[in-house]
């Protein structure tokens, strides 16, 4: 069977050659973030109610989602 | 990093919504009053039916109940009518591609071999592709064991697709597996995106069983660079690989039925479309700007983590401006299903916890109205199955309620200066009873008959076996009527477990041959045989005159666990239930199997100069499983 060291050593260079440019390899994601922000789902009429009795009364929701 | 800053892809965003075509709100308008005017028909012909004698109180409530239940078939039976027309609408297609794709599947618990093989055939067949395609294996595996299989998996994976021939492949292939799989895998999908979605402008979103051809993932990447305004492109998968009766029954419906249902679908989608989770392309700045899933308030089963998160995701990018299509013309895209009702009742739990989840999503601010309309759709699928059930049942309480013909109500004549009592007779509204049943039945049959006259007429039937199409058509109908009271029961059994607050959780799928013995079957069924015990006996003891009407229904359910196990067996013969991907199997299809042969054989020793990684898979019990 193949060793667990010799899958790990494939895994490294593969990993190796996708930084030398390679076309295939690099098994770990590249670190490229991007913002997902929480949206929300509350109901429209009874999240408007709520607000209405709290003083306030926002129709959209923050576009940043917080 | 926010949607705005990702380039190109999100300068035509559109700010304000679409409008939908006057044709599809026209379309949309007939469909739904067809199915309330069916739906009324229906129950007041039951109430005029019922009133033959007298009318009580549960017969109003079963006519409501018929109400609902019609109007939900007779709208499934107007996708397939408004779906018979072939479509004509040529898609427009970019002529060459720019954005960087990333075909993603999230996995959990699967069969490694079997899974990484339908990455490495992908990966073959976009070789040298005029397109950045990478692959992307998003691992939930919590077991110890599970994360060595997949490690040996991805040796034979990078072996096999070029990791010792910088020249070979498709595009690179990353593998991650979550520590906790928060979210399950709609928060598997967030996690990549959050860490690494800025990499890539475009996502193709796998099942682990999915494979697309190469041509149709380079088409779907053309159509959404074609138009800036879509969000997500869903196609139409179709399912392959079935052996079980029950599983070569549902594939063939698929494949027969599934392109017309489609395309009705399609026609009254205009810009608010389906995404079913999977074999889909979606624009991953637009996908993150829209769709990030909070938590729902409350408990599971109702709160917590959505997990029918695909129609939500879909009603979210629809908020956000985007336009989400299905594009039933888009072949090439392939799935697996459960192999036997078990299996089927399984993911069909899931599924239920999961869109009565969307009634709380359902009032949500913002969203649009066909999106509303979709989880509306996705509640009352579930909920139908409850309301046949309550319809019988209070259908038989009508009876049990119902008096005696009163012969001599009153009525006086005068006869040779005699006065007496004339008797009157009850009219017999057994024809309405009948006619009502068989417009049920139409509702039913009426679309797929007309699909199979569609098929011969075209030609398209001559891909499912010509004339043998017709035995399959029939068998299948045959199968699905004595399989309904048996699904029946198992969704009612969902919705009591989730309206008592018990979460289904989120099980793993079994991908095997799905072969289950009496004993196994009867383990999984008998409280359907029972309850179909128990209402035998009282309609025996209560209503007699009633017994043959239930009969159809009750005696499926009594002989459920052998059901469940004669249709999890292989199929005797092979011209029963043919579909065109058995007669020709798709060229991804049989790489995958050559591929998955390839590792399970020994020639796979010579491809990493050592032992195979199948062996090492099989050490940890992979190819047992």
């Amino acid at each position: 069977m193949i060793a667990q060291s010799e899958m790990t050593d494939l895994r490294k260079d593969h990993s190796r050659k996708a930084d030398e440019g390679a076309q295939t390899g690099a098994c770990d994601l590249p670190d490229a973030p991007l913002a997902m922000p929480l949206q929300r789902l509350e109901s429209g009429w009874l999240a408007g109610w709520a607000e209405l009795f709290r003083g306030g009364w926002r129709v959209h929701p923050p576009a940043d989602g917080s | 990093m926010s949607a705005a800053d990702t380039g190109r892809n999100v300068e035509a965003h559109p700010q304000a919504e679409g409008a939908e075509p006057g044709r599809v709100i026209a379309l949309r308008g007939l469909a739904i009053a067809l199915s309330l005017v069916a739906g009324c028909a229906a129950g007041v012909m039951f109430l005029q039916y019922a009133a033959a004698t007298r009318l009580s109180h549960w017969a109003w409530v079963a006519a409501v109940l018929l109400s609902f239940s019609t109007a939900w078939l007779a709208w499934g039976a107007m996708l397939g009518l408004i779906g018979l027309a072939p479509s004509r609408v040529r898609v427009p297609e970019a002529a060459t591609i720019s954005g960087r794709t990333v075909v993603v599947m999230p996995i959990c618990n699967e069969d490694a071999l079997i899974t990484f093989a339908r990455i490495a055939a992908m990966h073959r067949q976009l070789a040298g592709c005029p397109a950045q395609v990478d692959f992307a294996i998003l691992s939930d595996t919590r077991s110890a064991e599970g994360a060595a299989r997949e490690e040996a998996a991805l040796a034979l994976l990078l072996a096999e697709t070029g990791a010792d021939a910088p020249e070979g492949g498709g595009g690179r292939i990353h593998y991650r597996r979550r520590s906790e799989n928060i979210g399950r895998k709609a928060g598997n999908l967030a996690e990549f995106i959050r860490r690494s979605g800025a990499a890539w402008d475009y996502a193709v979103i796998l099942d682990a069983d999915s494979l697309i051809e190469a041509e149709t993932i380079l088409r779907m990447i053309r159509r959404i660079e074609a138009e800036p305004r879509l969000g997500l492109l869903q196609t139409l998968p179709c399912i392959v690989g079935a052996r079980s009766v029950f599983g070569r029954a549902m594939q063939f419906a698929a494949s027969f039925h599934g392109p017309v249902f489609t395309r009705g679908l399609m026609r009254l989608q205009g810009e608010t479309g389906p995404y079913w989770g999977h074999n889909a392309i979606l624009r991953i700045p637009a996908f993150a700007q829209c769709c990030g899933l909070p938590e729902l308030p409350g408990r599971p089963p109702l709160g917590g983590h959505i997990l029918s998160h695909d129609y939500v995701e879909a009603a979210l990018l629809a908020r956000g401006g985007w336009i989400v299509r299905v594009d039933a013309d888009l072949g090439g895209s392939y799935e697996e299903a459960p192999e036997n009702l078990v299996d089927h009742a399984k993911r069909d739990r899931r599924w239920c916890q999961g869109n009565l989840q969307h009634s709380k999503i359902l009032p949500a601010r913002g969203l649009r109205f066909w999106s509303r309309a979709a989880l509306f759709q996705g509640i009352v699928s579930y909920l139908s199955s409850a309301f046949w059930a309550l319809f019988l049942l209070t259908a038989v309480l009508a009876g049990l309620w119902q008096s005696a013909p009163d012969y001599f109500p009153g009525v006086v004549a005068i006869w040779h200066d005699r006065v007496g009592f004339l008797p009157v007779f009850p009219r017999d509204e057994s024809l309405r009873a009948l006619s009502l049943l068989v417009g049920i039945f139409g509702l039913l049959l009426l679309p797929k008959l007309l699909v199979m006259a569609e098929a011969f007429l075209t030609g398209r039937s001559r891909a499912f076996g010509g004339a043998g199409a017709l035995v399959s058509l029939l068998a299948e109908l045959a199968l699905s009527a004595l399989i309904a009271p048996v699904l029946m029961a198992y969704q009612c059994r969902s919705i009591l477990q989730i309206l008592s607050g018990r979460d289904g959780g989120w099980p793993a799928n079994n991908r095997g041959d799905g072969q289950l013995g009496l004993a196994e079957a009867w383990a999984a069924s008998r409280f359907i045989t029972l309850w179909a015990l128990a209402a035998l006996v009282l309609a025996r003891a209560y209503v007699p005159d009633q017994l043959p009407w239930l009969l159809p229904v009750l005696v499926p359910m009594v002989l459920a666990p052998v059901l469940i196990s004669l249709t999890s067996r292989p199929i005797p013969g092979e011209g029963c239930f043919l579909t065109p991907q058995e007669m020709e199997p798709p060229a991804i299809v049989a790489l995958h199997a050559g591929i998955v042969a390839g590792w399970s054989g020994p020639q796979a020793q010579s491809r990493t100069g050592a032992a195979t990684g199948a062996q090492a898979i099989a050490k940890t019990g992979a190819l047992t499983q």
